[in-house]
């Protein structure tokens, strides 16, 4: 004879179990450099943070975590490390550039590119009732970017003609993160169009952007920005 | 929490336009705004202040022997309301003051005679006088007056001056669709003026609309939901043989993500297993291994990545980390997390289990 359980609980913590973050790229500009955390949820929330520093110069991204075993090797580091968020509270979390030797700043010839895990886990005030009934916790593992110290901009662009749409094939061959950005907005009348996109382009890798739908033979506005946005040019063919 | 919706550009609209009732000329105020920095080539800084770069051209302006130049009628805080499509958001900026332009060669500042001026405080800039102080419809202490009786233009351009936090507007933006925003802000102000030399003193009120236009371009995953109680019901199958189980979670996600979201398993060695969370005699530590698969509602799968991610409590190869990207588009995309499970005998009581996703940046 069979018998079943009436009841299975697998997590209840409501209808919102994300915590939140204000971004997912950031690019130091070298000052204060931050992530805001919020937590949406009823239930507070425990955030372990966790750096791992990615190698993107191969096309798979190796990762190397950071561990107590090459602490000294760390270029960043993440203030506060671990925390505390109690419903519908933020707090800023800061990325600090650790110094090399003799306290000077380390050399970068490119880019230096990093996840930055924010990982939630159930936090039970003292004294409160355990709640063992938790199930997926989503968080967030945005990039941080350390620049290149003489960023040196430098691309190709590429307009590939497919069967069914067009690609705009960009080969990053600087030392330094670019955004390129397509922009065929002007070209339409129609809101809901699909008119504009982008993508993030790390040095090194070459990324192929489907033109949007409005793209037309003989007319191309690009626009391509660096981290700071000091090199920022317009292209329009 | 922002507006789940998803807009689109539409055409700059000049709203002075919709505003008939107002014979006015507009001056505007343009911005750029890419991710998470501002520009804007049609705002420029006074001390400690600005004015759009672009003039308004005056009319019902006319010639006068002398004019005493004015404050904005209304000044102080105002809410600006951006709009594009059925997208909208708000900021708040200062009306500080007004510029008069284009101020005839042929008059030449002087000290407005007592009872005629103001305590509005100005300060000319070449052909321009800028009033940067004093209450809402005062008069400035000085005055323009011609060099001869012959009556002159008072000025032909005229401008708002104001305040306005570039960082509390890229607050209000963030989490909004890609767009154009605009909004209009009808405003007015005054002069005082003497037409002929021993007439009378009188005053004057134009009107002028401050029209705002803000090409806003995200650049960014804005927000994820995540919605579902995760409570997983039990039901049996046909002949009572066998238990099952199952619940979902809607994952949605908006902004700008052409690339798509990355979700990586936190602890890829995790076994996805429900345990009692008291082991009773009859349970033991017996443990009931689920399935997690990825629905796309609105989205697909990137590069091949398997639907599967959990079979029977082990995680599919190369499921680690998968990617969804928008089915349609750039800017959202909706899955469904689903996990269940089906087992022969299971003692009464609760299980549990627990485990981390990460939302990731794709790195193409």
């Amino acid at each position: 004879m069979l018998r079943v359980a009436v009841l299975l609980l697998l997590s209840v913590l409501g209808n919102a179990q994300a915590m939140m973050i204000d971004k997912m790229l950031l690019v130091s500009r070298g000052g204060t450099d931050y992530y805001e955390v919020t937590n949406n949820t009823e239930t507070p929330m425990f955030i372990a943070t966790k750096v791992v520093e990615l190698d993107i110069s191969a096309k798979a991204v190796k990762e190397t975590p950071y561990t107590a075993a090459n602490v000294a090797s760390w270029k960043i580091n993440v203030n506060p490390a671990k925390f505390v968020l109690m419903p519908n509270e933020s707090k800023i979390a800061y990325i600090n550039t650790n110094k090399c030797a003799d306290n000077q700043a380390c050399k970068r010839d490119k880019d230096a590119v990093f996840a930055v895990s924010f990982v939630p886990q159930v936090y039970v005030p003292e004294g409160s009732e355990a709640q063992s009934n938790v199930g997926i916790m989503f968080g967030f593992s945005p990039n941080f970017v350390l620049p290149a110290d003489k960023p040196d901009v430098r691309y190709t662009l590429d307009v590939q003609t497919g069967k069914s749409k067009d690609t705009l094939k960009v080969t990053n061959n600087g030392n330094t993160l670019i955004t390129v950005i397509v922009d065929q907005c002007n070209q339409v009348t129609d809101k809901n169009a699909d008119c504009d996109t982008y993508r993030q382009v790390y040095n090194g890798r070459t990324v192929s952007i489907e033109l949007p739908q409005r793209y037309k033979k003989g007319y191309l506005n690009i626009k391509v920005v660096n981290g700071d946005e000091r090199y920022n040019k317009d292209y329009v063919r | 929490m922002y507006v789940n919706t998803v807009g689109r550009r539409i055409a700059p609209v000049l709203l002075a336009a919709l505003l008939p009732a107002l014979p006015a000329r507009a001056t505007q105020l343009m911005f750029d705004v890419l991710g998470e920095r501002i520009s804007y080539d049609t705002m420029v800084g006074q001390p400690g202040r600005y004015t759009t770069a672009l003039w308004m051209n005056t009319s019902n302006v006319h010639p006068a022997y002398a004019w005493i130049p004015g404050q904005l009628d209304d000044i102080g805080p105002r809410t600006i309301t951006l709009s594009s499509n059925d997208n909208s958001t708000t900021f708040n900026m200062e009306l500080t003051g007004v510029v008069y332009g284009g101020i005839s060669s042929n008059l030449t500042k002087t000290t407005a005679p007592s009872g005629e001026g103001g305590s509005a405080a100005g300060a000319e800039q070449g052909s321009s006088y800028t009033i940067y102080s004093g209450a809402a419809q005062s008069y400035g202490t000085e005055m323009y007056q011609s060099t001869s009786t012959a009556r002159h233009s008072p000025f032909t351009i005229v401008r708002p001056l104001f305040n306005l936090d570039t960082t509390a507007l890229l607050a209000a933006l963030k989490g909004l669709p890609s767009g154009t925003y605009t909004a209009a802000l009808p405003l007015s102000y005054r002069y005082k003026v003497l037409y002929e030399q021993g007439g009378t003193w009188s005053h004057e009120i134009r009107p002028l609309v401050l029209t705002f236009q803000v090409k806003y371009l995200g650049l960014s995953l804005n927000e994820i939901t995540v919605t579902g109680t995760g409570e997983m019901k039990t039901d049996y199958t046909e002949h009572s043989t066998e238990v099952t189980g199952n619940t979902s979670w809607t994952v949605s996600a908006t902004g700008m993500i052409p690339a798509g979201i990355s979700m990586k398993f936190a602890q890829p060695d995790h076994l996805f297993e429900m345990k009692p969370t008291v082991a009773t005699e009859k349970s033991g530590t017996q443990s009931i291994p689920y399935n997690l698969t990825i629905n796309n509602t609105d989205s697909v799968m990137g590069n091949d990545d398997p639907n599967t991610l959990v079979q029977n409590g082990k995680l599919t190869a190369g499921a680690d980390t998968v990617i969804i990207k928008p089915a349609s588009g750039t800017e959202s995309l909706k899955f469904e997390l689903k996990a269940d499970f089906t087992q022969g005998y299971i003692p009464s009581g609760t299980y549990t289990d627990q485990f981390t996703v990460l939302f990731q940046v794709v790195v193409e």
